[in-house]
């Protein structure tokens, strides 16, 4: 039992709007984690805190401890750059650069100063073997990324963070937009990666929370309601409300 | 009654609205079919590569000519006069000042005429060629002024005479060699100077700066005002600053194309600005966050993803400016001058094929018709540039699709 991230006390604000009031939470390593909760409970807020994207928000404020691998970060002068390397992110809808499929792979180990061709092209290769999605591009790798369908597209976002080789995966909604059959790939494939990373998924389909998270956080109006291991939440929640949002009373 | 009196009213409308619109189309076709009527004769081969300024050559003709004599080619206008002793054909015509000279219609290429020695150059030689204006020749015993005595006594006294002392031949002329070459030079050097600092503002304004300051919106504004800014207001800019700024660093004396590709530079930057600001606005936020989020900085994000999605939007503001430049003439009055030149020099006065226009139509001897065909080249150029940028409009919309 390792945790990755620890969080403690952390209170954040969009102007005068509060949206995560005093959330504790420790993130164990290798597990897949979910967060589950109705729109607006604050779930994705707190996983774009985990690899500070909040910063690109003009009027959010902060407060509070958020560590990664014991190391507060935010603390002045960190390396932000250097956790977003280690804490990758995929997003809710496929959002592909428009260039090649192996340029997006690419993308990010280059940003980081990999020119060597032929490593580039085993990093490429690699992730995307990894992400379930080298056997349908193998022929195309130099054709445009925007020519994937949407499932294809999203592996395919899952193949350029791991090109990076993180520790963990942050997924903000990864199957929302995507069809049934692209959905079972994606969740397919977060089974095969949780043996290698830290993955934390954020998701509107409690099914989809009780199939493949280990742990289950749920949150509500910017609490913390219950935090278990995923077979308890959804066998015998200790709170109410969390009662009442699985078996689909509200939200 | 009433229906009867509503509905001829309605007819009566429908008439008076498309005839005043007619009136609006039949004036614009007008201007059209009066500027290709008087503009397309001129249109050709030579004028693209001729020079404005005719130049005359003095030549003679010593040896003794061949008895053989050449035979009149077959395709030859039956209007012009042939010698088949010199190999030489003469036609009589109007310059564009009405006045009536002999131009030489065809030269065989087999004949001394095609290379004489030039009386003005030492060891030189010169080509009698087609298109050339026969002006005077005096034979070994015989002259002529051909504008007065006309093609056919010319063509008699050639093939009655042995020996030419003095011929003296103009070339056309009214090429607009030198004022495309000036065009091109123009837009290449502001483009040089105007895309680096265009992008670069816009970039700073779109994704660097911070946003909702008073300062930055202070700015953005101010690029709005300078867009509608008549250009004559930056032609005076450019004599009062940029001849002076040239003068001093490149010894050029009045008016230069340095100092014009600044005004211009000046003219299209806050276009280059604002396009290239809409152009980065329409690239979708989630490619700047991917980025970002797989550990590339604010410089990476910015040029290696920002700014390859927003090239299509950039390369449709770079065109715009090419057509601007094109057409700039008010401006370019002050900053470059109005003499017309066949050699072209960065720190000398020339014109660019808008100012040749002004220049022409400005003399005592208006050239009408060179000034329309001069017209309809602009015109074409500018419609292929206005093409282009819908083709590249489209293809934005389809790739985002």
């Amino acid at each position: 039992m390792e945790n990755i991230f620890e969080i403690r006390d952390l209170v954040l604000n969009y102007g005068d709007k509060i949206a995560l009031h005093g959330i504790n939470m420790d993130i164990e390593k290798n597990k897949v984690t979910a967060l589950i909760g109705p729109s607006g409970c604050g779930k994705s807020t707190l996983l774009r805190c985990l690899n500070r994207m909040n910063d690109l928000i003009d009027n959010c404020k902060i407060e509070g401890n958020v560590a990664y691998e014991q190391e507060d970060i935010y603390q002045k002068n960190f390396d932000v750059i250097n956790l977003r390397t280690k804490v990758g992110m995929v997003f809710q809808k496929p959002n592909p650069f428009p260039m090649s499929i192996f340029d997006n792979v690419a993308y990010g180990p280059r940003c980081q100063g990999v020119k060597d061709k032929s490593e580039l092209e085993k990093i490429v290769k690699t992730a995307l073997k990894n992400a379930a999605l080298y056997d349908e591009v193998k022929d195309r790798l130099r054709e445009s990324a925007m020519s994937l369908s949407g499932g294809q597209q999203q592996r395919l976002c899952i193949a350029r963070t791991i090109a990076m080789e993180p520790e963990v995966i942050l997924m903000d909604e990864p199957t929302s937009a995507l069809d049934p059959i692209a959905t079972a790939k994606i969740e397919e494939l977060i089974h095969e990666l949780k043996k290698n990373y830290t993955i934390i998924i954020v998701t509107h389909n409690m099914q989809q929370a009780a199939r493949i998270s280990d742990y289950t956080a749920f949150f509500l109006m910017g609490d913390l309601i219950e935090y278990a291991p995923t077979d308890v939440i959804f066998s015998q929640p200790r709170e109410r409300k969390t009662e009442d949002y699985i078996t689909g009373r509200f939200g | 009654m009433k229906k009867n009196r509503r509905r001829s009213a309605d007819k009566a409308a429908n008439i008076i609205i498309s005839m005043i619109s007619m009136v609006g189309l039949l004036i614009l076709v007008t201007i059209f079919v009066f500027i290709f009527q008087r503009g397309t004769g001129l249109l050709s081969w030579k004028l693209f590569s001729g020079n404005y300024y005719p130049e005359t050559y003095d030549t003679y003709f010593s040896g003794p000519i061949d008895t053989i004599g050449y035979a009149r080619p077959a395709d030859l206008d039956p209007q012009a006069f042939y010698s088949e002793k010199w190999g030489i054909a003469l036609i009589d015509d109007l310059n564009f000042e009405g006045k009536h000279y002999v131009r030489i219609e065809y030269v065989d290429p087999e004949t001394p005429l095609t290379l004489l020695p030039d009386k003005n150059k030492d060891n030189s030689y010169s080509s009698i060629a087609s298109g050339q204006s026969l002006d005077k020749v005096i034979f070994t015993d015989n002259s002529i002024f051909l504008s007065k005595q006309g093609a056919k006594a010319g063509i008699e006294l050639f093939d009655n005479s042995d020996g030419i002392r003095d011929m003296l031949t103009t070339t056309p002329g009214n090429g607009i060699r030198g004022s495309i070459i000036t065009t091109g030079y123009l837009i290449l050097m502001t483009l040089a100077i105007a895309l680096p600092l265009g992008i670069f503002s816009a970039v700073y304004l779109h994704e660097f700066a911070p946003k909702d300051k008073w300062y930055v919106n202070l700015i953005r504004r101010f690029i709005e005002i300078l867009t509608g800014v008549p250009s004559i207001v930056f032609g005076l800019l450019g004599a009062a600053v940029f001849i002076p700024f040239t003068s001093s660093l490149f010894g050029a004396s009045g008016g230069n194309l340095i100092s014009g590709a600044l005004t211009l530079a000046v003219i299209v930057l806050p276009v280059i600005i604002s396009a290239t600001e809409d152009a980065l606005k329409n690239v979708p936020d989630d490619y700047r966050q991917a980025s970002l989020a797989l550990g590339a900085n604010k410089t990476q994000t910015t040029f290696r993803v920002v700014i390859k999605s927003a090239v299509p939007g950039i390369l449709s503001a770079t065109l715009l400016s090419v057509g601007r430049i094109i057409g700039e003439s008010a401006a370019l009055i002050y900053a470059i001058g109005t003499a017309i030149k066949d050699q072209i020099i960065l720190t000398e006065k020339s014109t660019s094929l808008a100012v040749f226009i002004w220049s022409i139509m400005a003399g005592e001897t208006p050239n009408f018709d060179l000034a329309c065909a001069v017209s309809i080249i602009i015109m074409a150029i500018v419609l292929i540039l206005n093409f282009s940028i819908k083709l590249i409009a489209r293809r934005i919309s389809s790739v985002r699709t």
